[in-house]
């Protein structure tokens, strides 16, 4: 069995060349990133639908605490100072209250068991729905 | 056909052919946090072929294992196949124009980045241009980090496969 760099006369494992592109291309990507997460996906709106059917649609710069009811019961949602969140949820799991603050065009927080979702809209609708993380 | 057929070379070419295949195949069957993120490990074959016989050579290698890959898979001529093959030859072009251009610039993992990130926005593009939807750029930040990602995994990959193929150093040095 040979021992991997043993060999004489193979390449380096990783050249000067390498990590300069491994670098450069993760800084392409970092760069593409903040620039998406500034400018493009600044909220505007605050949704808050149920089984599909918006309950709430109002700016993000408001304050408001929001209660809709879903499939369980009672959904508590606030928005303030820019961004929103659910702030209490009837359900087990309590995914979407840990899911935090949601700040930028396309977060979103679901109950699933209630049945609720809060998403940000963008002033331009984007061309796909979210991402999942 | 002036030189009589090397049977060592063909016996490794067909070895290689089979193990991007195979690869390919166990990777299909994987889960994806996307349906085009994959390892790309077969990619970690084609590069040797690259690195042993040439571009000619590893380019049979990489149709080899699109086409019967595709046909065992069922994705034969769909946009997935497509997407994958356009992406994948392009991004083969790109490591043997740089192997061949500046040979010392970059290491196998590097190639193998190379190739990752090519085939990474190629596919990008081919899918954009299918949908009509300039909104797929968007994902590009995502993609080049799994490019480089993968990329580096299946290089490392690669050149420990190199080096138990026991080769002539001659031949990739």
């Amino acid at each position: 069995m040979e021992i991997a760099g043993s060999r004489p006369g193979w390449p380096p494992i990783v050249t000067v060349g390498d990590v300069i592109l491994i670098t450069a291309m993760l800084a392409v990507a970092g760069f593409l990133m903040l620039r998406d997460n500034s400018a493009s996906t600044a909220a505007a709106r605050v949704v808050v639908e149920v089984v599909g059917v918006s309950r709430y649609d109002g700016p993000i710069d408001s304050s408001a605490t929001i209660t809709v009811n879903g499939a369980l019961g009672a959904s508590v949602i606030r928005i303030e100072g820019g961004r929103a969140r659910i702030e209490f949820a009837p359900c087990q799991g309590q995914i979407c209250v840990l899911r935090g603050w949601l700040y930028s065009a396309g977060d979103m927080a679901a109950c699933v068991p209630n049945h609720v979702v809060v998403h940000m809209v963008g002033r331009q609708p984007r061309p796909y729905d979210g991402i999942t993380q | 056909m002036g030189k009589p057929i090397d049977t060592r070379r063909l016996t490794r070419l067909a070895m290689l052919a089979a193990l991007a295949l195979v690869l390919f195949l166990v990777e299909t069957a994987l889960p994806r946090p996307l349906p085009w993120m994959r390892l790309g490990l077969s990619n970690s074959a084609v590069l040797a072929a690259l690195l042993l016989f040439g571009a000619g050579p590893a380019l049979v290698v990489a149709c080899t294992k699109l086409l019967v890959g595709g046909l065992l898979s069922g994705s034969l001529g769909g946009p997935a196949f497509v997407i994958g093959s356009i992406a994948g030859i392009t991004s083969l072009v790109a490591m043997a124009l740089f192997w061949r251009l500046a040979p010392r610039l970059f290491s196998p993992v590097g190639l193998s980045v190379l190739g990752a990130v090519v085939h990474q926005c190629v596919q990008l593009m081919v899918a954009a241009t299918y949908l009509g939807h300039a909104g797929l750029y968007t994902l590009l930040p995502m993609f080049l980090v799994s490019g480089v990602l993968t990329g580096t995994l299946t290089g490392f990959a690669a050149y420990f496969a190199l080096q138990r193929l026991a080769v002539n150093s001659a031949s990739i040095a």
